[in-house]
């Protein structure tokens, strides 16, 4: 794929991941692994990109003794999901163009 | 690998990074580590699964390196008067590098050429030499002996000339070349980067 729009689109499933309820980096690997496979490494840059774009912001709390750093969607984080469904309209409307193009051949 | 282990050879080799991002990196890996324990994997299992520390910072430092040339931006007002006052300055000293480089350059190729010169000036020294002692204006055997092999001993340095002038010319061209492919990679990452 495309990789400027996997970005993007990863970028979108970290925000789904955390639209319900906060989570933790672990976790929002675990619940994508069905969907989507994410690798620690790909995850921490997204992470930061959307905290630097006010898209989800971080805490940490106390588990098991230890620090966790929490993840929570800002008002702004569920606007951009609500934008992608629109996108998604779009992009279903071009996919069907494009296959009914071949039909016609 | 112990988690102890992972996060010292981490740190090690991101230490080039700034110290607030590096600690953001070690914190990160070292909760992943931690929650796949507690997923039920052991140490060195939960280690493993996360990656090795070379692989993980040689895509991290690429990551940053993207980050590391400087966005070149268009100077604002003033600054365009700071430059212009401070020509004089920075004018002369960009002159002096300049005809500085190009006479350190240009004496490299002098070298070339001297180089190549020595060879016709060797046999004709060679040649001066023979035709002496041929049409016999020089006197005595030893004399003749004398000249007979330092003529010949300037035709070897003719011919080694020769050889040393080519090699010398090889030498300078290649590293001209590989310095000017360095100025073009140099100029355009700063393009791309802008």
């Amino acid at each position: 794929m495309d990789i400027q729009l996997k970005r993007g689109l990863l970028d979108l499933c970290v925000l789904a991941a955390i639209k319900t309820e906060d989570s933790y980096g672990y976790r929002i690997i675990k619940d994508m692994k069905p969907f989507v496979e994410m690798s620690e490494s790909t995850l921490y840059p997204i992470l930061r990109r959307l905290e630097a774009a006010d898209l989800l912001v971080v805490y940490s709390a106390e588990y098991s003794g230890r620090l966790r750093k929490y993840y929570h969607i800002t008002a702004a984080g569920l606007q951009r999901l609500e934008d992608f469904n629109e996108e998604w309209k779009e992009i279903v409307s071009i996919h069907n163009f494009i296959t009914r193009e071949e039909s016609l051949q | 690998m112990k988690k102890i282990e992972f996060t010292t050879a981490l740190r090690e080799l991101l230490k080039e990074l700034p110290q607030k991002d590096i600690d953001g990196y070690i914190e990160y890996y070292s909760e992943m580590i931690d929650d796949r324990m507690e997923d039920g994997l052991d140490e060195a299992a939960a280690v493993g699964a996360v990656g090795s520390p070379a692989a993980l910072a040689e895509e991290i430092l690429v990551d940053h390196k993207v980050e590391k040339w400087p966005k070149l931006r268009v100077p604002q007002g003033w600054e365009w008067a700071l430059i212009i006052l401070g020509f004089p300055l920075w004018g002369s000293l960009l002159l002096t590098l300049l005809v500085v480089t190009l006479t350190v350059y240009a004496s490299l190729w002098s070298i070339v050429i001297l180089a190549f010169a020595a060879v016709p000036l060797c046999i004709f020294g060679a040649v001066l030499l023979l035709a002496n002692i041929i049409t016999g204006s020089m006197g005595g055997t030893e004399l003749v002996l004398f000249y007979t092999g330092t003529a010949i001993g300037a035709l070897g340095l003719a011919i080694f000339m020769f050889f040393a002038a080519k090699w010398l010319y090889k030498v300078v061209l290649k590293n001209t070349k590989i310095g000017y492919r360095q100025i073009k990679k140099y100029t355009a990452r700063r393009k791309e980067a802008a």
